[in-house]
């Protein structure tokens, strides 16, 4: 695709001058290690809280309990930020004029999209690969180390989910006037998308809902393998439809 | 013979309900510098947005060196350079590394390019500051390096939308002479609300209002052609009675006294050079000052955007 390489990599710059890794990073690694730190602390927590009264006792949490936490936490505050930090890529350099100045280049539309969401998900990428990686050794230093193919289907599970946010981050940033609005529908679109799935299985089994949902069985280690490949793929598809269509809205609205 | 730097045919763009450019046909010469000039509102922005393939024509098409911006619009992006009515740059970017970038993603070659962006920043005298950040870039600079992404993969055109009107007079005719310096190497068309923006850089213009084409020539024949000639006469003495006659002449449009100067407006040139000196003369007022000139370009605005754009 014309331009690929040159948008790549002005996007990837963007993303270092702007410090974009290193708040992902922080908020991913924040919410990976909190999952599972709290889980650990929780009954002490909730005994040096309890005053007179009722006494509360929360039973001795186990690694299975500390994973699930783990999944919960990241699918918050991670996908919010990510949410914060593609809400404007397209949307505000439209409004500036940035985009005009590229857009009037030979250059394919698809190829300004593809750049903006390989530097977006990278930085998912490596943030929750920094979380995945500090919190499986606090796993194992607090509980006992969790089954290994598990961890990294689930990882993998949450890796498609927040792709998911990004590419239906940059489609809304780029069929909608502002960044503030883009950022709005996104967060429906999200919340819809890690909701619905529950009430209908068939859906559940073609988004990656399909295997960050299943994360009780999955660090009990009894779900797993080919069950996973259609949600994974479900995901990465859904990815691409909003690609596309984002590609569409800027051939039709380019600046 | 090759095909016009800029060809619009019956280019007509709607949004709405609102005409922004209606059945504008207009062909761009080789080589001149064309001043696109109307009130806000005209439809100039949407006219070089569709050049510049960021629109499209509701109907009509236009052609940037005999490729059609829709069908060709990549051909078309390597043959023109662009400067936006507002103009921003990633903040956190050098001038220099933006020139790169966008070097780069026109298509110049990776072993040109060093040299490409180093004699452009040098022609738009941005070299000493081109690692500085374009944030700190003042109104004046960001123009210049507005023009340099547009210079810097060396097309054949050069297009400007409003490319001073956010400026202060230095950095008016910083740019404007920048652009002028530019005559015969590339066709430039530049748009403005004022006229005399036009008619320091442009030896071409086309009057655009209310999306409608109403003028297209060079600046000089469109004075003659539209504004009809003025004389300006001075004498000993007041010119107010003198002006109180003519006023009542069939050849005469307008006679205005201030003082013992007279500025006549006629309508008819060859008759007014007979008759306005016999008038003069039977006034016995001493002459001083006898002058035909033609009108500056804002009276000519001022008449065809009125409405009464008839040629004289
Ligand atoms: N995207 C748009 N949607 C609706 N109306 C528009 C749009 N762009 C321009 N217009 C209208 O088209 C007319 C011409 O605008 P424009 O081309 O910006 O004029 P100029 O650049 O000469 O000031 C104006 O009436 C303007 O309001
Ligand atoms: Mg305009």
């Amino acid at each position: 695709m014309a331009g690929f390489r040159t948008l790549a990599g002005k996007e990837l710059g963007e993303s270092l001058a702007t410090g974009r890794w290193l708040i992902a990073a922080a908020v991913f690694l924040l919410s990976g290690l909190g999952a599972v730190l709290l889980t650990y602390y929780l009954p002490d927590l909730v005994r040096s809280q309890a005053g007179s009264g009722v006494a509360i006792t929360v039973p001795r949490q186990t690694a299975t309990n500390a994973v699930v936490a783990y999944a919960g936490y990241l699918e918050q505050l991670p996908a919010l930020a990510l949410i914060l930090l593609a809400m404007g890529a397209i949307a505000e350099e439209r409004s500036r004029g940035v985009a005009a100045l590229i857009l009037s280049r030979p250059v394919a539309a698809g190829a300004y999209v593809l750049a903006k969401f390989t530097a977006h998900g990278l930085v998912a990428l490596v943030s929750l690969a920094a979380a995945a990686l500090a919190s499986f050794g606090y796993l194992a230093l607090l509980f006992h180390p969790v089954p290994l193919g598990s961890y990294l289907l689930l990882n993998l599970g949450l890796l498609v989910m927040l792709l998911d946010v990004v590419a239906l981050t940059l489609l809304a940033s780029a069929a909608l006037g502002s960044g503030v609005a883009a950022g709005g529908v996104a967060l429906v679109a999200y919340i819809a998308l890690s909701a619905l799935p529950g009430f209908w299985a068939p859906l559940n089994n073609s988004l990656p809902t399909g295997v960050t949902g299943r994360v009780g069985q999955l660090a009990a280690g009894s779900w797993g393998g080919s069950a996973a490949v259609q949600p994974l793929v479900g995901g990465v598809v859904l990815a691409g439809v909003c690609l596309l269509l984002a590609t569409l809205a800027v051939r039709l609205r380019p600046a | 013979m090759t095909a016009s730097p800029i060809e619009f045919s019956h280019l007509t763009k709607t949004f709405g309900r609102v005409q922004a450019v209606r059945d504008l046909t207009l062909s761009v010469p080789a080589g001149a510098v064309v001043g696109l000039l109307g009130p806000n509102g005209a439809g100039k922005t949407t006219t070089i947005r569709i050049l510049a393939t960021l629109g499209r024509p509701t109907s009509g098409q236009v052609e940037v060196a005999g490729r059609s911006t829709t069908a060709e619009p990549d051909a078309v992006r390597r043959a023109l350079g662009y400067v936006p009515q507002e103009i921003a740059f990633p903040n956190w970017m050098s001038g220099r590394a933006y020139l790169r970038f966008a070097a780069a993603l026109s298509g110049v070659a990776a072993g040109e390019r060093r040299a490409r962006v180093e004699s452009t920043l040098e022609l738009v005298g941005l070299a000493e500051v081109g690692d500085r950040r374009t944030q700190t870039y003042s109104g004046g600079m960001r123009q210049r390096l507005g023009i340099a992404q547009a210079l810097v993969h060396d097309p054949s055109l050069l297009v400007l939308d409003e490319p001073v009107a956010a400026l202060d007079p230095i950095g008016r005719s910083e740019v404007l002479e920048l652009i002028s310096g530019l005559r015969g190497e590339v066709t430039v068309l530049l748009s403005s609300h004022l006229l005399d923006d036009v008619d320091r850089a442009c030896d071409r213009v086309a009057i655009l209002s209310e999306g409608r084409l109403l003028a297209h020539d060079s600046t000089t024949s469109i004075k003659e052609r539209y504004g009809g000639p003025v004389f300006h006469v001075e004498v000993r003495g007041s010119a107010a009675g003198l002006a109180e006659r003519l006023s009542g002449e069939a050849w005469v449009e307008q006679a205005r006294a201030e003082g013992s100067a007279l500025t006549v407006v006629v309508s008819d040139p060859d008759r007014a050079e007979l008759e306005l000196p016999r008038a003069i003369a039977a006034s016995g007022l001493p002459l001083l000052v006898f002058r035909r000139e033609l009108p500056s370009l804002e009276e000519v605005f001022l008449r065809l955007v009125s409405g009464s754009g008839k040629p004289a």
